[in-house]
């Protein structure tokens, strides 16, 4: 496993976890250490609890209990003893580490005038371990480029199918370019350091040569940043939803920009419900839709339309997410 | 003539040990604005540069001059080694070992270690409160051992040399 993930662990944890069976630990997708409660790690095949000598268990109360001195270990690392310099990822509620891993936390919040100031007495920590899956959008890009032109695509997909993961390769393509593709300048903005996962402002993940990335800045705000400073022909966002997104996206789509995103939802019928997309899906904004599912594993493909909600074929129906 | 020497040598080493004493009244005050120079130094690093603790210790312990260097290169090394142990608790065993070797006080380092239990535990303008806080309490330290200085450097340094004076006469 990433070695930037095991200077995140204190020593007695570090050792439980080494003692996973290759198969487990190679897979892991996720790590929860939670105080006083069982120590549990996530992977595609299931989650299991560890116990203090390093096994696998199902019954919660064998599994290992992080007292609060290992908790506190654990924030000293993830902070590198500066909660100081952590402050707007303590109001978010997750911090993005070396690798493009994210560690969610959980806690007591205080909060100022109605809005969360930061999170006091951490005791929960979610290691979500980032992997890049490089290559594949590349079987999607004829689908999604027909002629060799861009066209504004909606990802749908429900949690943990890989959306982001998907995107994020469809904008190293696009910016890379292929023997038969031009490369093009991409724009990313990177609301919750999901797609380029960055750490100090330098993509972690691989977002291709002529990408540029706005870190952890609102959607709707990064988009008119993009368009006015870095002239990019591809602008990549997550999860867009609100009102103001949208209005973002028709001034992005008016200012000849093409646009590459994504929404939460389980099929058509449910993005079309939510206001803000329901009048994107109308105007005929988006050239392609995608739907995701983990029908087969993350990232198979349910369906694909084009803009005029005509189904289309595609290959192999499953990518390997 | 061996008289003379062994009286020439008592007064050689007790006016040394009086320069001793004077020096380290002149040290204290120095040692002490170094510190406080370096604290000025981590409070822009906290609040403005919101850099990490680890690397701004190193980056002070390249710019300053011993003790505060070691004390700030310990402390990034306790930091980045010890398994997460609290951020106090790394301070405190830097601030313990070099102590030794400072000719500061014991407020001083009571005002050092109180500082460490704040250190890197807030948000930003906790932080620059505690540091200044900590700044005040050095400075008020400071200006005491400068009065020392002004009151006792000299006596020390006569005081030697008188006190070999006299125990010369005594035996000659």
């Amino acid at each position: 496993m990433n070695s930037s993930i095991w200077q995140l662990l204190p020593l007695s944890i570090k050792g439980m976890l080494e003692n996973l069976p290759d198969r487990i630990r190679s897979q892991l997708e996720e790590i929860r250490v939670r105080e006083g409660r069982p120590l549990e790690v996530i992977t595609p095949n299931g989650a299991w609890f560890i116990t203090a000598e390093g096994r696998t268990t199902n019954q919660s109360d064998e599994g290992y209990r992080p007292n609060r001195e290992t908790c506190g270990k654990m924030l000293n690392l993830i902070s590198h003893h500066s909660l100081y310099a952590l402050e707007e990822e303590l109001r978010r509620g997750y911090v993005t580490i070396q690798g493009g891993h994210r560690v969610g936390l959980a806690g007591r919040v205080v909060v100022e005038r109605g809005q969360v100031k930061h999170l006091r007495e951490v005791t929960g920590f979610n290691i979500r371990i980032a992997r890049q899956v490089k290559g594949v959008g590349e079987p999607l890009i004829p689908m999604m480029m027909p002629r060799g032109e861009l066209v504004n695509l909606l990802l749908i997909s429900p949690p943990q199918c890989g959306k982001t993961t998907l995107l994020r390769d469809l904008a190293r393509v696009v910016s890379a370019g292929t023997p038969s593709l031009l490369s093009r300048k991409v724009g990313i903005v990177d609301e919750r350091s999901e797609i380029a996962g960055c750490v100090g402002g330098v993509p972690q993940h691989d977002v291709g040569p002529r990408t540029d990335v706005l870190d952890g800045c609102p959607k709707a705000e990064g988009m008119m940043m993009m368009i006015r400073s870095m002239s990019p022909e591809l602008l990549v966002v997550d999860e867009i939803g609100r009102q103001e997104d949208s209005e973002a996206i028709f001034e992005a789509i008016h200012a000849g920009v093409h646009l590459y995103t994504t929404a939460h939802g389980r099929s058509m019928e449910e993005v079309c419900r939510r206001p803000a997309l329901a009048r994107l899906i109308e105007e005929g904004v988006f050239g392609r839709y995608l739907i995701l599912s983990r029908a087969r594993g993350p990232g198979t493909i349910d369906a694909l339309f084009d803009g005029r909600m005509n189904r289309l074929q595609v290959k192999g129906e499953s990518l390997s997410c | 003539m061996l008289k003379l020497m062994g009286a020439a040598l008592i007064l050689l080493s007790s006016s040394a040990v009086g320069f001793q004493a004077a020096r380290s009244y002149a040290e204290r005050p120095r040692q002490i604005r170094q510190m406080l120079g370096a604290f000025a130094m981590l409070e822009t690093e906290i609040t403005y540069g919101a850099r990490r603790l680890d690397e701004i210790c190193n980056h002070l312990a390249q710019r300053e001059k011993d003790p505060v260097r070691s004390l700030f290169a310990r402390c990034a090394e306790y930091l980045s080694t010890l398994d997460g142990v609290s951020t106090y608790d790394c301070w405190k065993r830097a601030v313990e070992e070099i102590w030794p070797t400072t000719l500061m006080k014991a407020p001083e380092k009571e005002v050092l270690i109180d500082f460490g239990k704040t250190l890197g535990v807030s948000d930003r303008a906790d932080q620059m409160q505690h540091i200044q806080r900590a700044k005040t309490n050095l400075g008020t330290e400071e200006s005491r051992a400068l009065e020392e200085q002004t009151r006792y450097e000299k006596m020390c340094r006569s005081l030697g040399v008188l006190a070999g004076v006299l125990i010369v006469i005594l035996i000659y």
